[in-house]
């Protein structure tokens, strides 16, 4: 299961753990990148939010904005 | 008519008294919503969002890791698109017809119809899109066009 004890600046990798991985981005599996931004927990307009945004050092494909089990911390 | 909401409006001209936009009118953070039905009014109230089984509307940050730089749209507008690629969700039910996309100032507790929820939409560049049952729901880089005129 992807590691959802995350924090902003920790180093991550793209998984599937459910196999819904969008299809256009399998390519991608595997990446590492560095969490960018997290919902706040004390903001009601993030309620209910499971998403992570993640930036990549790539030109092609410089970040996704996705539920946070398709990424892991990379220890 | 696609383009910024009147709340949206009304924080633009209110520079001119003054007043200039706050983060309770463009957050540090959006996040994306998809229609099945268009506003026919720019308060928003007549809007309607997907509900397929996995939907999720994904965040966009409002800095330039979120948003490309201003640059020449059609004719004589100025237009700025998405830096990152966006999962709204693999569809576990459908098929649903995706009319347009709005920008909004919550992740999903605020309904569309609501007024001042969208702060801008815009159609479907290439027009509606069908989507199925199992269907991956992505937005490419650059495909959402914000524009301004």
């Amino acid at each position: 299961m992807a590691d959802t004890d995350l924090k902003v600046g920790d180093i991550v990798e793209l998984v599937d753990p459910d196999g819904d991985f969008p299809e256009p981005w399998r390519e991608h599996l595997g990446k590492r990148g560095v969490v960018h931004w997290l919902p706040d927990p004390n903001d009601p307009a993030h309620a209910g939010h499971a998403g992570v945004i993640v930036t990549f050092d790539d030109p092609d494909f410089p970040g996704v904005s996705t539920p946070q089990r398709h990424v892991r911390k990379v220890e | 008519m696609a383009g910024k909401s009147i709340a949206q409006s009304d924080a633009c001209l209110n520079m001119f008294l003054g007043t200039f936009p706050t983060t309770t009118q463009v957050p540090a953070t959006t996040f994306v919503a998809l229609l099945t039905t268009n506003p026919t009014v720019d308060d928003g109230t007549s809007a309607v969002e997907t509900t397929y089984t996995s939907y999720a509307r994904p965040s966009i940050v409002s800095t330039s890791v979120g948003w490309n730089a201003p640059a020449n749209g059609t004719g004589q507008t100025r237009q700025i698109t998405n830096k990152l690629s966006l999962n709204f969700g693999t569809a576990g039910s459908g098929p649903v017809t995706i009319t347009g996309f709005a920008i909004c100032k919550t992740s999903g507790g605020t309904s569309v119809a609501t007024a001042g929820e969208i702060i801008y939409w815009n159609t479907l560049t290439g027009g509606n899109q069908t989507i199925n049952n199992t269907n991956p729901v992505t937005a490419a880089a650059a495909a959402l066009i914000v524009n301004e005129d």
